[in-house]
């Protein structure tokens, strides 16, 4: 009999990345990058788990703006293309390396395979269907997929406008359902950001639980019995359930953990910034401006310059991959038999993590999981994993204790979204949202084409709101795109509210910016009706 | 549009406020720096920042881990403070352990809950709100 649970949570997001204006956009390179490095390769690990029959759990967030990009033809088509491109320069590193690099010739031959194995999946497996897949997965009892804010929004910095708040936790919950077909019963918080505002919204739309910061919980008021190792019930009547400070350090940490082990896959240092100009021109930005590529043939090596590592052995690497898992899962049996000491109720060790760290960011991530799964699941029995609320269906006795407003942000609570690299937003994103829930009141019953202009309003603010600005902003790498996704969405929003008031939408203009910012198609302005 | 001020949450001892002057309040008050009276309602005390005359935001440092705040808008003539706005109220996080440790639990029925009053150790409180709300 187990004496406690393991609850891994991967949060996969982006923002709404997609720039149907141009050919090339260096952004949505993102979204591509994460399918190829994180979302394909876990597929890859749940199914070969599945097929083998390995008992596993683990939950994931997948945002309605990464789900709205999945599900989007336009990307799809783009994505295969970018991978149809990828798979060619793999092929020309074959011949290259066996000519002129015969070190990194086993990795570029590897990287050949597996570029295409990724175009299997996704063309042959998925049918270009990423979120159907996924869904598969929780139909069978294995995923849980939970829900966030519509955007992403940083709901702590909305609450002055309710309507905001609700808006962004309700369409979020509509595109679940969209996607779904049940209605969610975790939420992830934008950022964990909690603040006891957001209860009353998440609770009236069902929700069962989310997630917070270690001292969200450490710190609630009363001083819950069981630290992190329980959930608490918020007075709005929510659970919440902590991260765990140990295994996060383990995993997170770029020094001190797992990742940073000198075997593993060096990220910064990439062909596109290596190789001879020329040679490399067709796979990087159009205008000549080097960029990652995805072909990688460095380890982390040590603390040297990037231009002192030494070459990458994927072997080697996987087998570090395997004995990380090794000691997280032993250090799990440690934690779980001291902790279950003195609850009523066994432990829970409730482990969030970025899922764009496993692949993208430590490339042997997904197999660290998939080593992870397969020995807890033969070589111990102190602890099973579980989901969250597979945790409170067994265990409905929840201590009662009002959650510490927190984030999972630098120091820990709302200041990497609020300082003087991008306090000026607020001022419009509130105006914004006044102005939207008074046109709300205002237009109750909109047909036709003010109510598409209305609709689209609803669009860009939700666009506007995203938190991955407001962090863009203060980490000081590609600000002017942030700032840019800003001020047009909120240019936008304000031309649709004159235009609405005067009744002078302008209507080639409406068709336009409704195809460029085409997210949540069946979104229903009067989402933002005041709130009584 | 009215003048009116916005605050919000930073951190334990950090909040923002962020105002909106109309051109006649600005006229009228020409070459005065705004004055913000900045009002921690849990302590019932409060103090004044003079702004500048051209800012509209201002990042301010009370002090006080879960206190409520309010601050008001106005300029300073005469030694007397006129009011010209008042913000929403928030509240700054706690930054340590509560050392309330009343224990109170709830059986979780995904949305339909059975109160359990939790004696274990032989503390109550029978105007805690907790409890109350079992009486809906």
């Amino acid at each position: 009999m187990e004496k406690g649970y393991v609850s891994l949570v991967l949060h996969a997001h982006l923002p709404y990345v997609r720039h149907p204006e141009h050919e090339f956009f260096l952004e949505e390179k993102w979204y591509y990058e994460a399918v190829t490095e994180t979302y394909i390769p876990l597929i890859k690990v749940f199914d070969a788990l599945i097929r083998e029959d390995v008992d596993f759990r683990i939950t994931m967030t997948l945002t309605p703006t990464l789900v709205s990009l999945m599900s989007d033809e336009l990307i799809q088509k783009r994505y295969k293309h970018y991978l149809e491109k990828l798979i060619e320069l793999s092929e020309k590193e074959v011949e290259r390396t066996r000519l002129h690099q015969p070190e990194f010739h086993d990795t570029a031959k590897f990287y050949r395979s597996l570029f295409s194995e990724v175009y299997q999946i996704y063309t042959d497996y998925c049918k270009g269907n990423l979120v159907g897949v996924f869904k598969r997965f929780q139909d069978s009892g294995h995923l849980e997929i939970i829900t966030s804010a519509a955007t992403h929004g940083f709901l702590p910095h909305m609450v002055q406008v309710p309507e905001a708040v609700r808006a962004q936790i309700k369409v979020g919950i509509d595109s679940y359902i969209k996607h779904f077909g049940k209605r969610p019963r975790g939420f992830w918080l934008p950022e964990c950001a909690y603040t006891s505002e957001l209860d009353e919204f998440l609770k009236k739309e069902g929700i069962s639980y989310y997630i917070l910061e270690t001292h969200g919980v450490l710190f609630a008021d009363p001083k819950p019995k069981y630290a992190t190792f329980a959930p608490i019930l918020s007075p709005g009547g929510v659970a919440a359930f902590g991260r765990d400070i140990e295994s996060s350090k383990q995993v997170w940490s770029a020094t001190e953990g797992y990742p940073g082990d000198y075997e593993y896959r060096e990220f910064y240092r990439d062909i596109g910034h290596d190789l001879d100009f020329d040679y490399i021109k067709p796979y990087i930005h159009p205008d000549g401006i080097r960029i990652q590529t995805g072909i990688k043939y460095y380890k982390i090596t040590g603390k040297v310059d990037l231009k002192d590592k030494q070459p990458y052995n994927y072997k080697r690497a996987i087998s570090k991959a395997e004995k990380h898992a090794g000691n997280f899962m032993f250090n799990r049996e440690h934690q779980i038999r001291y902790a279950s000491g003195g609850m009523d109720n066994p432990p829970i060790v409730l482990c969030p993590y970025d899922a764009e760290l496993f692949g993208h960011w430590w490339f042997e991530g997904p197999k660290w999981l998939e080593f992870l799964f397969r020995k807890a699941s033969k070589d111990q029995n102190t602890f099973k994993f579980i989901t969250p609320s597979e945790y409170l269906d067994k265990y409905p006795k929840i201590q009662i204790c009002s959650p510490n407003p927190s984030s999972w942000g630098n120091k820990g609570y709302f200041e990497v979204w609020l300082n003087k690299n991008n306090d000026w937003i607020y001022r419009h994103l509130h105006q914004a949202a006044r102005k939207m829930v008074e046109l709300t009141e205002r237009f109750k019953d909109a047909r036709g084409l003010q109510r598409d202009a209305l609709n689209q309003a609803a669009r860009e603010l939700l666009l506007a709101q995203s938190s991955d600005w407001a962090f863009i902003m203060d980490s000081g790498t590609m600000v002017e795109y942030a700032v840019k996704r800003t001020k047009d969405h909120i240019y936008r929003f304000n031309k649709l509210y004159e235009d609405i008031v005067n009744n002078k939408i302008d209507e080639n203009w409406l068709r336009n910016i409704t195809y460029l910012d085409n997210i949540f198609p069946d979104i229903d302005y009067r989402v933002y009706q005041k709130k009584s | 549009m009215e003048n009116s001020i916005t605050l919000m949450v930073r951190d334990p001892f950090w909040v923002f406020a962020y105002w909106e002057l109309v051109s006649e309040t600005r006229k009228v008050f020409k070459g005065i720096p705004p004055v913000l009276k900045v009002k921690n309602l849990t302590e019932k005390s409060y103090c004044f920042i003079y702004t500048n005359e051209f800012a509209d935001n201002w990042h301010i440092e009370v002090e006080k881990p879960g206190s409520t705040f309010e601050v008001e808008l106005g300029y300073i003539v005469d030694g007397v403070f006129q009011t010209l706005a008042v913000s929403n109220k928030v509240t700054t996080p706690r930054n340590s352990v509560s050392n309330n440790f009343e224990e109170y639990y709830r059986i979780f029925r995904n949305d339909v809950f059975q109160v359990l009053k939790f004696l274990e150790k032989g503390i109550t409180s029978p105007g805690s709100e907790y409890l109350k709300s079992e009486d809906d």
